[in-house]
């Protein structure tokens, strides 16, 4: 009983921590970009803004699984829903799809966003071709995320 | 409600009539002129002039920045204030009007005096600095610069490090020299030496090698300092000068701020200059004779009219042609929608205009792109929060543009989502049972498969718009076997898979061979046969780009959930004593705002990318260039 529980909570662990990395890696490769950029040219720190957050999106990928999973296992009310061996086991690979696209796609979406930067840096008025650049690389962490809620919402208790 | 139709517009006119002409079409911002300069050896504008131009336009724009940050108005007061209009008359009069020249020389010399000030300042500070060594020396100055020997002794200031100190008292032991200690800087000690003439050479020696450096006074202290002052005093009087100076530097800043009473002139003139150049530089586009002026260029058909009759007083003196562009011409394009649609252009000149001839995407993409924001954000009260703030800053703002075109849009974004939201999502989290269609918590399959139609149709619908294409460029075969076999192909695969009947296959199979036997382009029978065969496989693509639409219910699901979150987290603070209600606030507000932000990015930017990738790649090839006609456009002032 205990043990599917505690694999559970890894499944939500590793989704919340796994696309977490991929975000600060991601966002922090755009964030240095933006830095360079802004020391010439402090007023685009408005534009330059969304290309930093856009890399942020699988870490709120991933604290959204983990929060179904927390809902899911009834850790909010104070009252524990029995999880066994398998279900625990199950729900840890539920949370695997959001948690590894999110960690690759975090960091190379950070690269996409970090370009981008340079490129507004020179065209400002084409800000919105990066963020849709960025957007492709994204379209992977967002199908891991419905895979994930898919296969969260289909597992028994 | 597509590409606007252009007509050709050719004019040969007197030389003499190019400036009237030009300013006519200018204010009437009818016509874009192309290039049609020939090698003439006759030129009557010269480049020394638009030189002149552009050197006012750029002292004009210098002195407008500098005073902009004089003038004090805070962002947000600047923000709502709405921009100076010009009436078109009063453009000739300011023109010649020599007052605001005389507003732009007297802030350039008044802004001279004060670069001046400003770098005597800082070289009196730099000299105070310099001297600051000396401050502890009772000496007098002109005595240190001019007592230098007698016949028997030398005298010397200079600084050493502070390491050789002790190497030095060894030697005042044994060489017959004086030193004494003026005053410490950082890393070394300023000292006088004082030492018999005839031991000079050794003493320099051993200095030397000590590390000395001679500490001389400046040619400014020199012609500044009067007959036995100290440095302490000739400090204390650089520290009276630059007060002095500062104050006069105050007394111009004030000046100078009185000026920025007049900045509103100097705009209307740094616009009109730019306005004058961009004539005169569309100018040097006309082809040119001795005696006639050539104009190419292109009027919306629809103005056609309006073209004549700005032309009607000159009808005897010129010769004007106005004809459709042949097939090898490109004429610019300009997007003409109707005014619900015209919101949604914005998306269409993002990806790039379509080229000459060709079909407009907007309004084919406006529903779907209205309904997908809907349905990737689903929250109602976002929805509402947008649409109003977005109406607010419409009617403050008074902004033209681009970014009235955005608001727009997202007035219309917002209302997606008080619909959507209402259907399948919740407000702020939490579900209106009445009105929901489907929780896409409970239920999220359901949702996953309208997403999934919404895909299809609109994949199925990029097919048919290539389809109506084909057929305009006469590509019959290609238009009905190829397309229309996909067309057919598609749903008949799909109502086969579901129901299992025999004329789903049948139809399937019909538009399979359709696509076998024209899609390829290869004249060979067995190669025409495999590679449509080859083509067939395409259907992955269409897999993929149907089930790409997933993505709709990810997104929804994400703004619900974290919405959720926010709610949870508010509730489980409210429980905290006495400041629960605050903090419980604070995490409702801001978590709420967040959410908003971080939702309608996503589901802008996947809405529009969805139109991008799986849409536009079934019928559309941008490449268009802009329609961009001569015109009176301002960077500060808004043209009646």
């Amino acid at each position: 009983m205990a043990l599917g529980l505690t694999i559970a909570l890894l499944g939500g662990a590793l989704a919340v921590v796994l696309g977490g990395i991929g975000s600060a890696i991601g966002v922090g490769l755009a964030g240095q970009a933006s830095s360079g950029v802004m020391s010439e040219d402090p007023e685009k720190f408005g534009s330059l803004l969304l290309l930093v957050a856009l890399p942020g999106t699988q870490g709120i990928y991933g604290f959204l699984s983990a929060f179904l999973v927390i809902l899911k296992l009834g850790l909010t009310g104070g009252s524990p829903v029995a999880v066994n061996f398998y279900q625990g086991w199950q729900i840890l690979i539920a949370c695997l799809p959001v948690g590894l696209t999110g960690l690759v796609s975090g960091i190379h979406q950070g690269k996409v966003c970090a370009s981008g930067v340079y490129m507004v840096a020179k065209q400002p008025k084409d800000l919105m071709k990066p963020v849709i650049m960025a957007a492709l690389v994204e379209t992977y962490a967002v199908l891991g995320l419905l895979i994930t809620i898919l296969l969260l919402n289909g597992i028994k208790l | 409600m597509a590409v606007a139709e252009m007509l050709k517009v050719e004019l040969i006119a007197p030389a003499r009539l190019k400036s009237p002409l030009l300013k006519k079409f200018q204010q009437a911002a009818l016509i874009q002129i192309e290039e049609s300069a020939r090698e003439l050896p006759h030129e009557e504008m010269s480049i020394n002039e638009i030189d002149k131009l552009h050197t006012l336009e750029e002292r004009l724009h210098q002195a407008i920045v500098y005073l902009k940050a004089w003038s004090g108005q805070s962002g947000f007061k600047k923000l709502l204030t709405p921009r100076p209009t010009l009436n078109k008359n009063e453009i000739e009069t300011l023109r010649h009007d020599s007052t605001w020249l005389k507003i732009l020389q007297t802030f350039e010399a008044l802004k001279r005096k004060r670069d001046e000030i400003s770098a005597q300042i800082r070289q009196l500070e730099r000299e105070k600095a310099l001297l600051q060594p000396l401050a502890s020396l009772a000496l007098p100055l002109d005595k240190v610069e001019k007592f230098k020997e007698t016949d028997f002794i030398c005298f010397s200031l200079g600084t050493l490090p502070l390491a050789s100190l002790e190497a030095l008292e060894e030697h005042l032991r044994h060489e017959p020299f004086w030193a004494g200690e003026v005053a410490l800087m950082a890393k070394r000690i300023v000292m006088g030496v004082i030492y018999l003439k005839e031991k000079e050479y050794d003493v320099r020696e051993v200095l030397e090698r000590l590390g000395w450096e001679p500490y001389s006074l400046s040619e400014f202290v020199v012609s500044f300092l009067k007959k036995g002052e100290t440095a302490a005093q000739v400090m204390k009087r650089l520290d009276q000068e630059r007060e002095n100076l500062a104050r006069a530097g105050a007394e111009i800043d004030q000046e100078i701020k009185n000026l920025t009473g007049h900045l509103e002139q100097l705009m209307k003139a740094a616009d009109i200059i730019t306005n004058e150049l961009r004539r005169q530089e569309a100018f040097q586009r006309l082809g040119r004779t001795q005696k006639t002026i050539y104009l190419k260029g292109w009027v919306l058909a629809e103005n056609k009219e309006k073209l004549i009759s700005l032309l009607q007083p000159y009808q005897q003196k010129i010769y004007l042609n106005l004809s459709q562009p042949s097939p090898e011409e490109t004429p610019p394009i300009a997007l003409d929608n109707p005014p619900l649609f015209r919101p949604f252009e914005l998306i269409t000149r993002l990806y790039g205009l379509p080229q000459p001839r060709s079909l407009d995407p907007t309004v084919y993409l406006s529903p779907f792109f209205f309904v997908f924001v809907g349905l990737a954000v689903s929250e109602a009260g976002y929805g509402l929060i947008v649409s109003l703030a977005s109406l607010a800053a419409l009617y403050f703002l008074k902004s033209k543009g681009g970014l009235r075109t955005f608001l727009k849009l997202l007035v219309y974004l917002g209302g997606a989502n008080i619909l959507f939201g209402s259907l399948v999502g919740g407000w702020f989290g939490y579900p209106w049972r009445k009105v929901l269609l489907i929780d896409p918590l409970r239920d999220p399959l359901s949702f996953l498969l309208l997403a999934l139609v919404l895909g299809f149709l609109q994949v199925w619908f990029g097919t048919l718009l290539n389809l109506l294409q084909e057929i305009k460029k006469k590509n019959y075969s290609r238009a009905i076997f190829v397309d229309g076999g996909w067309l057919l192909l598609l749903p008949s695969l799909i109502g086969a898979g579901l129901t299992g009947h025999r004329l789903g296959w049948l139809l399937a199979g019909l538009g399979a061979l359709g696509i076998i036997f024209f899609s390829s382009p290869a004249r060979n029978p067995v190669a025409r046969f495999f590679g449509g065969l080859y083509n067939l496989y395409d259907i992955s693509r269409y897999l993929a780009d149907v089930l790409s639409y997933s993505r709709l219910l990810a997104l929804g699901l994400a703004t619900s959930v974290i919405a959720m979150v926010v709610n949870t987290l508010a509730r489980t603070a409210w429980g905290i004593p006495w400041l629960g209600w605050l903090i419980a606030g604070f995490i409702f507000i801001g978590g709420h705002l967040f959410n908003l932000g971080i939702s309608f990015l996503g589901g802008f930017v996947h809405s529009m990318r969805l139109q991008f990738v799986e849409f536009f790649s079934k019928f559309f090839r941008a490449g268009g260039r802009p329609f961009q006609p001569l015109a009176l456009e301002g960077k500060y002032i808004e043209f009646e």
